[in-house]
């Protein structure tokens, strides 16, 4: 059975289908809030972007525009929500101190993950962890978005130019400074990137 | 560092995004022959895979819930309703019984006119008369008879009533309101849910969407 599009699905809620909204809750829920967690590091600042930007998909349905894509749509609603977040908090959360969501979190805490049983190489991996995170944080704003969007969330550079409004060579441009000051405070953390 | 007019194209590269042909053959052969941009292609892989093995903790995600839509209609009529009840009531309140009287008979207060029957009053002996009574009414003097003017016809208003309807009103507002406050709650606790089972088995009768205060919702 042909499983009906997110465009389909939402076309349908806009028609008082609500079924078919929770259709596409179910479907994006994940994806979102691992994409809110990203960008602010925070469970319960990402649990709240994730439902205002839902609750936001349903008000605004009827300004989607057919034959646009809902997933870019989306997005956008989405990273306007985490960067109205980041204004307000004025900074770039990365290590937070609550123990279940720490960037150095052991493994065992990670969704699906089983305990490393080697406790050096479970350190070495916290370690890693610890200094790319750091490393984000020197990142200019822009240039983390798209590193989220590409790396973590999978898009097309084109999708993210669509997501971001802007053209899709900045994207590039944004994405190869993004990598290369990554690398770059990684080296000053005395971590061989090659 | 790469070629200041390669550097796009190297990420395109990098991440597959160069469809096949003459530019992605051109750049592949460039790559060949510059040292500079075959290490800072090589540089940026490696970016990537710190980024990818180093990817923080993901806390697991809660389940989003959205509920149904409550009657907006029934929910701002009852509301109104009682809106307009307390103006009513608290207009009596301070003693403007005449809220109670019939229009026509409201306008009739503002002008002097009496006759034999005691039929009108003016203003000023209108709440003088109301006053009386009302300390009648505390003291127990039953309802009003006599020569009471208009208001003898209609069910005067004792301190007693006027405070137990108030009493009504407020319970059924702050009834109102929290069932409003546990509505924002429940909408806002739905998010936290955590156990499948749970979900599994409510989840198709919650399907729907919470949008209470959307005048543009449909009701169900």
């Amino acid at each position: 059975m042909v499983q009906p599009t997110d465009e389909d699905l939402l076309l349908a809620a806009r028609s008082g289908d609500t079924d078919s909204f929770g259709v596409l809750v179910g479907r994006w829920e994940g994806p979102l809030f691992r994409f809110a967690y990203r960008m602010l590091k925070r469970r319960e600042d990402a649990r709240d972007v994730c439902q205002d930007t839902f609750f936001k998909v349903f008000r605004k349905a009827d300004r989607f525009n057919e034959g646009a894509s809902f997933s870019t749509w989306m997005y956008q609603i989405a990273l306007n929500l985490c960067r109205d977040r980041l204004r307000h908090r004025r900074r770039w959360h990365v290590v937070d101190t609550s123990p279940v969501e720490n960037a150095s979190a052991p493994a065992a805490q990670v969704e699906g993950a089983a305990a490393p049983s080697d406790p050096a190489a479970a350190l070495e991996a916290r370690e890693r962890r610890e200094a790319v995170a750091r490393a984000l944080v020197s990142l200019s704003p822009e240039q983390r978005e798209v590193l989220v969007l590409k790396e973590f969330e999978g898009l097309k550079f084109r999708e993210i130019a669509a997501i971001l409004g802007c053209p899709e060579s900045t994207v590039k441009s944004r994405m190869y400074y993004g990598l290369s000051s990554l690398r770059e405070a990684l080296v000053r953390e005395g971590i061989d990137a090659l | 560092m790469a070629c200041e007019n390669r550097k796009e194209s190297l990420v395109a590269l990098l991440y597959g995004e160069l469809a096949e042909g003459e530019e992605l053959e051109s750049l592949k052969a460039h790559v060949s022959a510059c040292a500079d941009c075959r290490r800072e292609i090589e540089n940026l892989a490696a970016a990537r895979r710190w980024l990818g093995q180093a990817e923080p903790a993901m806390p697991p995600v809660p389940r989003v819930v959205v509920l149904a839509p409550r009657s907006t209609t029934r929910t701002w009529m009852s509301f109104a309703a009682g809106l307009v009840s307390a103006a009513i009531l608290v207009a009596a309140g301070f003693g403007a019984a005449r809220t109670l009287v019939p229009a026509r008979s409201r306008a009739s207060i503002e002008t002097a006119r009496s006759d034999g029957n005691g039929a009108w009053l003016p203003r000023a002996d209108f709440e003088k008369w109301i006053e009386s009574h009302r300390s009648e009414s505390q003291e127990g003097a039953g309802s009003l008879t006599g020569s009471a003017p208009m208001l003898a016809r209609e069910r005067p208003v004792s301190p007693q009533d006027l405070d137990a309807a108030l009493s009504r009103l407020k319970r059924r507002l702050d009834r109102q309101q929290a069932a409003e406050v546990s509505y924002l709650l429940q909408e806002i606790a739905a998010s936290e849910l955590r156990s499948d089972t749970q979900i599994d088995r409510t989840q198709r009768a919650l399907q729907y969407v919470a949008l209470a205060s959307d005048p543009s919702a449909a009701t169900h």
